[in-house]
């Protein structure tokens, strides 16, 4: 009898998981499928897979046509990868040196640090929009890039620092021992021992920089300069009423992130796990 | 020329090095605009561009002068119903798939746990989109599917009703964020050893008799951690009304919330000019909710909470 | 009642077995001790008894009840376990009264019991406080109340001891025995101690590789080992095995060659053919200093280590097999002496090929 009801409560708990993750996936899977279609067929047969006589890919064709689809995402990837590079790089110097000196004031600075944790940049938008303006970096990239250096580093201090603490303690007295300087032991010891953390601080600094609507919208909105998840708030914005259009931006935008995110999950979620634990 | 030396000695030019850069980045485009964002709102423009300061006229006028107060107080009640609809649905879905998965010998956790935090990996703004096509009654999905479970007639163009699109943008924001509060929680559940869960099993317990007197109680602080993640999430969202509702977030300010009033201000719309002083107001004050969100969970729910060994 | 039945008991993880063909009985109010080596799934038995993992094949009965698919918390046990799985953020009193408050006992009830088992364990002063806040002992005590509290039938013990420190492992061990003593209860214990085996166990079962492969009373498995496992595993310092052949079988009768054409010769009705191999188990203690005439084993002392009352002595024999002999602690015997041994023969310990004891 407690069998049958083991066996009962283990179909609910696969019952309840499965519905919530169909809830999960059927309106991305919705806009998918629906962007390979005619556009008679997404309003006659919204939840059909596209046939043989429903197939169409002209969404597809009008976004490349009618938008810089292949710039936004250019844009999009260069922010993300020049962000990505130097917050690894100089966040894991700041944590490095924050670990691992003792010198005045080294709490005060890790404090100062990690204030940007919880505080949003987003709320110094007037001045930081004044500063860039007066940097003349309006409408680039590097402007991009500096503010989302300055919006990932905190985090990414804060889980490299933990990080640093575990590497053993004898690499560094080794290699001090046999008189390196401090730049040698950072670039050919440390550095590369990072390489664990870098999933870690990798989700925390790729996908918000890569999803951020506010910044690209006040800092770099010019038509060279969007980057993807600008580029189709924008063009959805002309094109509300072509459906097969507006479906097929989506579809652009989210079929990549799925991919990688298909690829990297494992990563991806053990950094986020381990980050979490503290 | 010998306390000089002395400091420079504690301070050796290669800590400099590795701190300076994030150091100077950080504070060049973060310290410093969240500091002169607070300086500016005590300042105001006039006609010629010429910044006068004003004290905390603009404060007043925010919270007290109709042209400005009416639009304040509606954001910032917007953004706490915003708030609390994700303390009461997301967190507690979250919590509760954690837990679902987090149970002993459960196949394919891994696959649930992946797929079901699939939409926090994509942009606000397509999801936004997204929700924006499926609920409206032109395309009529939501309907035909309401209807295959017999609820015909309760379709409603709900992002379209003053009355309703606040919920339903919030439920599309919960929708897409359920992922961090399960995951987050879901990693301090596999942290219980499985010792102490089946010492529990041994007295008797069941698996949710084990969740409610063994697992909540050792997770709250994470279930604190949560709260604030959200809380400070929340009072600075701006990406998903304004995809879908526009910077007016409409209908009739209903869904406005502190994010789309602040960039409204700052920038402007339809006959009203950007006005970046009372922006930097604006600023300020969401400045000053989050900030007292994250004193209060420094220093009462952190302290008030304890972390057990495990 | 409380007697507890394993037939042909089969648990497998995946396509790895680590249970095979279990069987045994226990009768209430024994004290029966897995032992065994790590790994050999000594905790997986125990846990199959507990009902925290379905067995593969068999059955399990508990006073004449088939349990297989019984609920853990309908069969009755109580166990402690190694890391002790105190709650954390309960006090010492609710950690004991949790089962209890459960089970929906009233308050009184639970009062009564919670400090009656304190009394018992001495934790009277320590209700109030938290794990986190107790030594190493004292939690293993709570541990013990948690199970106590319940009065269940069976108590699982799962190398409750192994966190201790030395001094207190045999303090607690013998708390451990008195307790038994008083609540007259039906305990299994695991542990890979032999020690702790040995001074317990009403009954010793010996697993190795997820087989039994003796059970019995302790003495019993140390003066009767069934095979070489058992023999090696019981005593310390352990029995010294030499291998041998057999010289001759005649009339029941079997002669042994050891080393300088010594023979040893038993009685022993299984057939032996000429040439097998054997090995001679010979324990430490049961070697004696003799005359080289009377010898049956020539050895070099390679260290002496003098332990006050006893001194092992370790030797090489020529042949280069290691062997341990115990000698009075007066002994003069130093590191480079030619010693002889002997042992009185029903003290030798004869095994067959297959690892089987012949005698
Ligand atoms: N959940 C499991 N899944 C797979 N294999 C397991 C599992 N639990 C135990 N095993 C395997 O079963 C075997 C027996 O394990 P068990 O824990 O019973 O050993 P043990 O005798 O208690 O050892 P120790 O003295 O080290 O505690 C081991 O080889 C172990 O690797
Ligand atoms: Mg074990």
């Amino acid at each position: 009898m407690s069998k049958t009801r083991q066996t009962i409560n283990s179909t609910a708990i696969h019952a309840i998981l499965l519905s919530y993750m169909l809830l999960a996936l059927w309106p991305i899977f919705l806009t998918i499928i629906n962007s390979f279609k005619s556009r008679k067929a997404i309003f006659r047969d919204p939840m059909g897979l596209p046939g043989v006589d429903s197939f169409s890919l002209k969404g597809f064709e009008k976004v490349l046509l009618r938008s810089d689809f292949e710039i936004y995402f250019m844009n999009s990837i260069i922010v993300t990868i020049a962000t990505l590079a130097l917050v690894l790089l100089l966040g894991t110097m700041a944590a490095w040196a924050l670990s691992e000196y003792r010198f005045k004031g080294n709490k005060w600075l890790g404090l100062y640090l990690a204030v940007g944790i919880m505080i949003p940049i987003r709320l110094g938008s007037v001045s930081l929009l004044q500063l860039i303006v007066n940097m003349n970096l309006a409408n680039t990239l590097t402007a991009l890039v500096l503010v989302y250096i300055a919006q990932s580093l905190p985090l990414a201090i804060f889980i490299l620092s933990e990080f640093m603490q575990q590497i053993p303690q004898d690499l560094k007295e080794a290699a001090r021992c046999d008189g390196v300087s401090e730049y040698t032991i950072f670039f050919k010891v440390i550095l590369p021992l990072t390489r664990p953390a870098i999933a870690t601080v990798g989700v925390f600094t790729l996908v918000p920089v890569w999803n951020d609507l506010w910044f690209p919208l006040i800092l770099a909105p010019s038509d060279k300069t969007q980057t993807i998840t600008l580029g189709v708030q924008q063009f959805i914005g002309q094109y509300v009423t072509d459906w097969n259009a507006v479906l097929a931006s989506l579809t652009l935008a989210i079929v990549p992130i799925l991919i990688i995110y298909i690829l990297l999950s494992r990563h991806l979620i053990r950094g986020i796990t381990a980050g979490a634990v503290k | 020329m010998s306390p000089r030396g002395g400091r420079f000695a504690r301070f050796p030019h290669h800590v400099l090095v590795f701190l300076a850069p994030a150091t100077i980045i950080y504070t060049m485009f973060m310290v410093y605009p969240l500091l002169d964002s607070i300086r500016l709102s005590l300042y105001n423009t006039d006609g010629t561009g010429a910044f006068h300061f004003t004290g905390l006229t603009n404060y007043i006028a925010l919270m007290t002068d109709p042209e400005w107060s009416n639009a304040f107080w509606n954001a910032l009640k917007n953004n706490f119903i915003f708030f609390c609809i994700h303390m009461l649905v997301q967190n507690p879905i979250g919590i509760m798939l954690a837990a679902l998965l987090s149970l002993p010998k459960l196949t394919g956790r891994t696959t649930y746990r992946t797929l079901i935090f699939m939409p926090t990996m994509l942009s606000v703004v397509i999801i936004g989109f997204i929700w924006q096509l499926i609920l409206s009654p032109l395309w009529g999905v939501s309907e035909s599917l309401l209807s295959f479970i017999g609820l015909t007639d309760w379709f409603q163009p709900w992002l379209g009703q003053e009355g309703t699109a606040l919920l339903t943008l919030s439920l599309i924001s919960v929708w897409q964020f359920v992922g961090i509060p399960m995951m987050l929680v879901y990693a301090a559940m596999l942290n219980i050893p499985e010792d102490l869960t089946e010492g529990a099993i041994i007295d008797g317990a069941t698996h949710w008799e084990i969740f409610w007197h063994i697992k909540l109680p050792l997770i709250l602080p994470t279930i604190a951690m949560i709260s604030i993640l959200t809380f400070v999430a929340n009072f600075n969202a701006f990406d998903l009304i304004y995809s879908v509702k526009g910077a007016l977030a409409g209908p009739n300010f209903s869904t406005d919330i502190m994010g789309t009033l602040f960039y409204r201000t700052f920038f402007g719309f339809q006959l009203q000019l950007g006005n970046p002083t009372m922006g930097a107001t604006v600023a300020t004050m969401m400045f000053g909710v989050i900030l007292v969100g994250v004193l209060f969970y420094l220093f009462v729910l952190q302290r008030k909470l304890r972390r057990y060994a495990l | 009642m409380s007697d507890i039945q394993l037939k042909r008991i089969d648990k497998s993880f995946g396509k790895v077995k680590v249970l095979h063909d279990i069987n045994m009985s226990v009768k209430d109010g024994e004290f029966i001790v897995f032992v065994g080596p790590s790994g050999c799934g000594k905790s997986t038995l125990l846990r199959v008894i507990a009902g925290l993992e379905q067995v593969t094949t068999g059955e399990l009965f508990i006073d004449d009840e088939r349990v297989n698919d019984v609920q853990p918390r309908e069969r009755g046990i109580a166990m402690v376990f190694q890391s002790y799985a105190l709650y954390p953020h309960m006090t010492v009193y609710k950690n004991m009264s949790f089962g209890l408050k459960l089970r929906k006992y009233n308050k009184q009830e639970i009062d009564k019991r919670v400090r009656t088992a304190a009394e018992t364990l001495q934790l009277t002063d320590y209700l109030d406080r938290r794990p986190a806040e107790l030594s190493g002992g004292q939690r293993q005590r709570v541990a013990i109340g948690r199970a106590i509290v319940r009065n269940p039938k069976v108590f699982l013990f799962d190398e409750p001891l192994s966190n201790l420190d030395a001094a207190l492992r045999v303090k607690t061990r013998i708390e451990i025995a008195k307790l038994h003593k008083k609540l007259d209860a039906t305990i299994i214990y695991v542990t890979h101690d032999q020690v702790e085996a040995m001074t317990l166990a009403d009954k010793i079962v010996v697993l190795n590789n997820g087989r039994v492969e003796q059970v019995g009373a302790p003495l019993e498995l140390y003066n009767n080992p069934a095979n070489i496992f058992v023999a090696g595993f019981i005593g310390s310092p352990k029995m010294n095995f030499l291998k041998s052949t057999v010289a001759s079988v005649k009339n029941g009768a079997v002669k042994i060659r050891l080393q300088d054409d010594r023979l040893v010769c038993f009685a022993h009705d299984t057939p032996a053919n000429g040439n097998d191999t054997a090995t001679l188990g010979i324990r430490p203690e049961h070697l004696l200093l003799s005359e080289e005439a009377d010898g049956l084993l020539k050895a070099e002392v390679d260290v002496v280590e003098r332990l006050g009352d006893v001194s092992y002595l370790y030797c090489t024999l020529s042949d280069g097999t290691p062997i341990i002999a115990s000698s009075p602690g007066t002994s003069l015997a130093t590191t480079g002496d030619v010693i002889h041994l002997t042992a009185r023969t029903e003290k030798i310990h004869v095994f067959g090929p297959d690892g089987n004891a012949w005698k």
